[in-house]
């Protein structure tokens, strides 16, 4: 692991998930967002810690979909694969999530398909359906966050779309057309608490010139 | 140390009480200000650059858990429920967006700045539309009203709103300048702006040129946000993180900054803020106030009295709150309920819009369809309302909840359409409001309660034939010029949209003359309690094209000055409509 500066930010351990949980989670939020190539997935933004922070913060009143979701997907994986969804090869982990997603592609309702009455293998398939629905909302919370909620390590996936984080402001000549926004280096709120005690008046903060 | 006898409690540190507030302390009134949200300062917003906490987690706006809502689409659906409609992508319904923030400021941190006048024609919409498209053209058991005041009446109001608060922008039809007239629609001013407009994004320069080779007539939209330093407050950075968030430098025109310490400083005016008013006390015969009772922090219930008491805390909580105080006499409270549809629609441009920067105010608008423009056009719409650009402020996570519902949602395709496409993209947008009806409003719901004890809201609200049309007739202009601007793909939000909260929720407590089918008079003043002021969109009679915050502004100083005893301000400008205010009859009517 890292031994830079950011220590917290590289932290694998876990606050709610136990570790089984927490690879069953990593797994789907890469099938949510994969990386290949140059492109970087959900496992290298580190969305799962994302998720376990919020879980074991601000949002408890999730803690009991994730548990009974997670413990019915994996009785139906067992059930069905003989393995847990982590150990599964990603074609089929992709079918996995196909079942409770809906297509990647298509005007399906996420999490809507599955009624408490839908049983298979004896799980009760409705909870997985508003987990699932769950994950991949927080997948895109914890790839895109601001990396001091646990998600998005090296702002990887600002990278990926080109978003340069938090700055004070924009220049008249970044926002001219033809401007690379690429160009701009990507911050974070760790750097602007840096800068905030260099913070100019407001009377004079307009001009923006800082870059 | 804290009184428990003012002189005015005034209810909501938001849009409205916050200026109400600071005006009536400045002339010297012992003032009291309550707030169920926090004291906010400048300090508490300087790291807001952060999509979880105040996107995401909604970090500034009411919760499902303290503050429940329930809907129904029409009275004879029956029972309301907590709408699946305001649950979030989490189904939790928390946090809940569409009613404005809580705390000092209210609506006015986290709003975009869209700062709009009413045109003349819009405080005279149903006579305008039975004239022009005749008397039966209204749908059946419509309550659509015209105000019982004139836009002249106004005209000075908004001028002080605009040179007061702070707002930029480049008006037309003004008296000193009659060369600037991009906008030839714009009702006539007496002056400009005190600030110049925004600095652009660059898809809003595609956007006023598309519309210039269409033989529109683009013009800058006003903001209230200063595009210089201002009174202290920093011009507008462009940082990206607008609507939807605080404002790092004060150049948002929030009244915690822009009108709030003023008052502060007059050593008049008092704030508390967690505290939940909960009750409005009146005499035994119900025909005055006395004060108000709220919950404190602590949920302990406080009793504070004053000579007159403004509420100010939104249209629905307005209503709730009168309902909740069982002033209602005449049955007019929370009726003539009137919101938004956005039609949203937004696109790929050619080539990148750096979307992260600058606001989504920092744009230009259309206003050749806006009212009764439109029947030029279509009789079939009722009134119609300006287009607006929205080129920047999206960061990306709201763009993954805006993305088409052709494109993938999970998986490679998911990922490679967000990196494909985020930075190029641009949205606009218009705003047509419903037709107020019998069956659009707001009451008490008999079954739900919140955890201090006191009843939910309940919205009784669905989009109607005509609310469609309106939204329909635009979606065909704003297709041509995506078709102009050369967008490479675009999305549209339904003619019907499954929302029915706009956080412009105006109506619920309208204005008139007559007591029998009204709330409150033209300065907000309680038919029913002499000194109880009822003020904020739920004034409005009618509704339009435009975002109400700058009249409601306006609204809030004819109030303060009304309840201060001094003249009413006058306008230099001629209009077709004369103003009414300062008629012989208005003060008869007034002698009731």
């Amino acid at each position: 692991m890292s031994t830079g500066p950011d220590v917290t930010q590289e932290s694998v351990a876990l606050t709610f998930f136990n570790d089984e949980e927490a690879r069953t989670v990593q797994a789907i939020a890469e099938r949510i967002i994969p990386g290949s190539g140059e492109d970087a997935g959900a496992t290298e933004a580190g969305v799962v810690y994302y998720i376990d922070r919020a879980l074991s913060g601000v949002s408890t009143d999730l803690q009991v979909v994730y548990r009974l979701g997670l413990r019915a997907l994996d009785q139906l994986c067992r059930a069905e694969h003989g393995a847990s969804v982590a150990e599964l090869g990603p074609d089929t982990q992709d079918e996995l999530v196909r079942r409770f997603l809906g297509p990647e592609q298509g005007e399906a309702a996420p999490g809507l398909m599955f009624g408490p009455e839908d049983q298979l293998a004896g799980v009760d398939l409705s909870v997985v359906g508003r987990l699932l629905t769950i994950i991949r909302e927080h997948t895109v919370e914890g790839y895109f966050c601001d990396p001091v909620y646990g998600g998005n390590r090296g702002a990887i996936g600002w990278k990926l779309v080109g978003f340069p984080g938090a700055h004070w402001g924009y220049t008249a000549e970044q926002m001219a057309p033809g401007f690379d926004g690429r160009s701009i280096p990507i911050k974070t709120l760790s750097d602007l608490r840096r800068e905030l005690r260099d913070l100019p008046a407001n009377e004079t903060f307009y001009r923006n010139e800082r870059g | 140390m804290s009184a428990t006898r003012y002189d005015a409690i005034v209810v909501g540190a938001g849009a409205a009480g916050a200026v109400v507030a600071a005006e009536l302390a400045q002339d010297g009134m012992r003032v009291l200000c309550l707030d169920k949200g926090p004291r906010y300062s400048t300090e508490d917003f300087r790291l807001k650059h952060d999509e979880i906490r105040y996107y995401a987690r909604g970090a500034l706006v009411p919760s499902m858990r303290t503050d429940p809502l329930t809907w129904r689409e029409k009275t004879a659906d029956g029972e309301a429920d907590i709408p699946s409609w305001a649950a979030g992508p989490l189904g939790t319904a928390n946090p809940l967006h569409l009613p404005p923030s809580l705390g000092t400021g209210g609506g006015t941190i986290h709003w975009g700045g869209a700062c709009w006048r009413f045109r003349e024609s819009e405080f005279r919409m149903r006579s305008t539309i039975e004239e022009r498209l005749g008397a039966d053209a209204l749908p059946e058991g419509h309550t659509l009203v015209d105000w019982p005041i004139t836009y002249a009446d106004l005209e000075p109001y908004y001028d002080r709103v605009e040179w007061e608060l702070g707002i930029s922008g480049r008006g037309s039809n003004i008296l000193d300048k009659p060369d600037q007239n991009e906008n030839p629609w714009e009702a006539p001013r007496a002056r400009d702006y005190p600030m110049p407009p925004l600095r652009q994004s660059t898809a809003d320069i595609r956007f006023a040129e598309a519309c210039s080779r269409l033989g529109y007539h683009p013009f800058r939209t006003s903001a209230a946000i200063a595009s210089e330093p201002f009174k202290g407050r920093s011009g507008c950075t462009y940082c990206g993180f607008c609507h939807g968030y605080p404002c790092h430098v004060d150049a948002k025109t929030s009244t915690h900054v822009a009108a709030l310490p003023a008052g502060v400083a007059s050593g008049n005016l008092e704030i508390r803020d967690h505290c939940r008013v909960w009750r409005v006390n009146r005499t035994n015969d119900g025909s005055r106030v006395t004060g108000v009772s709220y919950f404190g922090p602590g949920g302990e219930s406080v009793d504070v009295e004053a000579d007159q008491v403004i509420l100010a805390c939104y249209a629905l909580e307005n209503a709730r709150l009168l309902l909740a105080s069982g002033i209602n006499r005449n049955g007019q409270v929370g009726k003539h309920l009137m919101t938004h549809a956005f039609g949203f629609f937004m696109g790929i441009t050619p080539e990148a819009s750096n979307p992260y920067m600058g606001t989504l105010v920092a744009s230009t608008s259309i206003e050749d369809f806006s009212g009764e423009l439109v029947h030029e056009y279509d009789r079939s719409v009722l009134w119609g309302a300006p287009i607006i650009s929205w080129p920047g402020d999206y960061q990306p996570i709201e763009i993954v909840h805006s993305m088409p519902a052709t494109a993938p949602r999970w998986g490679a395709g998911f990922r490679d359409w967000m990196r494909d496409n985020y930075e190029r993209v641009w949205s606009m947008y218009s705003q047509t409001a419903n037709i107020p009806t019998q069956d659009t409003y707001v009451d008490l719901d008999p079954r739900r309660r919140d955890p201090w004890g006191q009843p939910a809201l309940r919205m009784t609200h669905g989009w109607g034939e005509h609310d469609e049309r309106g939204v329909e007739f635009l979606l065909g202009i704003k297709r041509k010029i995506a078709n102009e601007m050369g967008l490479t793909s675009w999305w549209e939000e339904t003619t019907k949209p499954s929302y029915h909260l706009s956080t412009h929720e105006v109506g619920t407590h309208r204005m008139g003359e007559d007591p029998a089918t009204s709330v409150v008079d033209v300065f907000g003043r309680s038919h029913e309690c002499e000194n109880l002021f009822v003020i904020g969109g739920g004034q409005f009679p009618s509704y339009h094209g435009y975002n109400p915050t700058e009249t409601i502004w306006a609204m809030a100083y004819l109030t303060a000055d009304h309840i201060l005893g001094r003249p009413l301000m006058t306008s230099p400008v001629t209009v077709h409509h004369s103003p009414v205010l300062a008629a012989p009859r208005r003060e008869e009517s007034h002698a009731h």
